[in-house]
């Protein structure tokens, strides 16, 4: 059993506090759904639990197995068993998809992995998530569509085999018949290894094929409420609002630039 | 006909003239200092090779006489310290195609300035610099000459800790019309504690030429270093 423990996490970017005292213990076997209004520090929270250099963490302390994760560095997280399927995966031109692989899973072995039991773990994987068979000798994510990139990243997870696995809005960029896939996947997994997940999405849909077993609603940087199951059905037909109201909370909404009308297109509208 | 090989090693003082259609490889050992002279002689063509190790100083003068035509390859192998002042001059209608390898762990001062002479010669520069300690290069291309063209290509990459310093320097001498000068040079930074400089420069005292510079420096993009590090690949495999 693997325990993943944030306490009182207060986080930064560029002086401006984001997550302002998390506390989460996600152990093996458990699924948590993370919701809430966008730029609320969702991303964030994920983001500085796999250590992305721009968050930095002021106070609080992140351990997995009683060991200090915010004393590793990003690749070890990695190597502990720590695991993100990001919202934005990148582009590496001139890596292909099986040398990055094949580099991932040596990073971990103390003597490289086998040719032939590399290739069919590859090819296994890639045939799960219906993907095309050429995925494997192509650059890392380029010329990718989106939900390629997504169901890129669960085929990642299989070959890398993590303890706790993070999801940033994996569902988004997925059609439906997809999304059946990755959570097909994704459930056989936790079935098989019982890993700890942890899943930031916006939309029930997502939980409808992957119950969780907790939920929690992060608004302002915090962590307001957590249920069960329960909780992603009241959001999906209520929203937010009556949480804000319920607890007195004002949300921060996500606000992006407004692109300005030019005096004189103002004055044609209005007739002047 | 197959070209034939020849092969010197030297560690004093020496003057080599090249073969016709030959592959001359030249190792060098310098040990306090080595003054070579190489003659590319009229109307040949070929192959030349230097290897270089040891510590201290290289004179090296390459007379490229005219109507030569050379293929030249530079190794440096030396994980010391050398200075070296590298001397070029290129006769009428010689042209010479240079490919620079300088990847070691030494610490290295280097000059290389190349005479175009003859009118219509030619040189054409390729560098690859792999920097892990320090690496200062002023290379420089004077047009002596009407009709003469030089291009300057150097790339380089400059690992944690290291200092690169890279002049480049094109200059057109009044009275040499006709004549091209381009250069482009390129540092990757794969460490922010790299110190690494480069200054192009152009100096042109004539009407009717050619000359243009391009440079670029930059890091690996973070977020690809940081995506890859989240799959558990070290940073300095990462970065490679």
């Amino acid at each position: 059993m693997s325990v993943l423990k944030i306490e009182n996490l207060h986080v930064s970017i560029e002086d401006k506090e984001i997550l302002k005292g998390i506390d989460l213990v996600v152990k093996s076997g458990e699924i948590h759904a993370i919701m809430g209004p966008n730029g609320n520090g969702k991303s964030t929270l994920l983001s500085a639990i796999m250590g992305h250099p721009k968050y930095q963490v002021t106070e609080g302390s992140i351990t997995f197995d009683d060991q200090d994760v915010l004393a590793m560095e990003v690749d070890e997280r990695s190597r502990v068993g720590l695991f993100l399927g990001m919202q934005y995966p990148m582009e590496v031109t001139g890596v292909t998809n099986s040398d990055f692989m094949k580099s991932a899973i040596n990073a971990r072995r103390e003597q490289p992995i086998g040719l032939f039991e590399f290739v069919k773990s590859m090819e296994g994987s890639i045939e799960k998530l219906q993907m095309n068979s050429d995925l494997a000798h192509r650059y890392l994510n380029e010329g990718f569509s989106g939900g390629e990139k997504k169901r890129n990243e669960i085929l990642q997870m299989l070959m890398l085999k993590p303890e706790i696995v993070m999801l940033d809005e994996i569902d988004s960029g997925l059609d439906i018949d997809a999304l059946r896939i990755v959570a097909t996947v994704l459930l056989e997994e936790y079935e098989k290894r019982k890993i700890g997940l942890i899943i930031v999405s916006h939309y029930e849909r997502f939980f409808e094929l992957i119950a969780p077993t907790h939920t929690h609603i992060l608004i302002n940087g915090k962590i307001v409420m957590s249920s069960d199951a329960s909780l992603v059905k009241r959001i999906d037909a209520d929203g937010y609002d009556w949480i804000s109201r319920e607890l007195g909370l004002e949300v921060k909404k996500e606000v992006k630039p407004v692109s300005s009308i030019e005096n004189c297109a103002v004055k044609e509208k209005v007739g002047l | 006909m197959a070209r034939e090989s020849v092969e010197f090693n030297i560690q004093a003082n020496e003057i080599v003239q090249c073969a016709d259609n030959t592959q001359t490889v030249l190792n060098l050992s310098v040990n306090d200092t080595l003054d070579i002279s190489v003659e590319l002689v009229e109307n040949t063509s070929g192959i030349l090779v230097i290897n270089v190790e040891g510590i201290g100083r290289l004179n090296l003068v390459l007379n490229c006489l005219e109507g030569s035509s050379f293929d030249y390859l530079w190794v440096n192998k030396s994980d010391t310290s050398l200075v070296v002042n590298e001397t070029v001059y290129l006769g009428k209608q010689a042209s010479l195609r240079t490919n620079y390898g300088e990847m070691t762990s030494g610490e290295h001062e280097k000059t290389t300035v190349f005479h175009m002479i003859g009118e219509r010669s030619v040189v054409d520069v390729r560098s690859a610099s792999i920097t892990f300690n320090k690496m200062s290069w002023d290379m420089s291309v004077e047009h002596e000459a009407k009709y003469t063209e030089a291009n300057l290509r150097n790339y380089a990459i400059g690992l944690e800790n290291s200092e690169f310093v890279l002049k480049v320097i094109g200059h057109i001498l009044n009275g040499n019309s006709g004549s091209q000068t381009h250069q482009t040079s390129r540092v990757l930074n794969v460490s922010d504690k790299i110190t690494a400089v480069v200054y192009p420069e152009l100096l042109i005292d004539e009407n009717d030429v050619a000359a243009s510079h391009a440079c670029t420096m930059g890091q690996p993009d973070p977020e690809q270093v940081y995506y890859l590090q989240a799959r558990g690949l070290p940073e300095r495999e990462a970065l490679s």
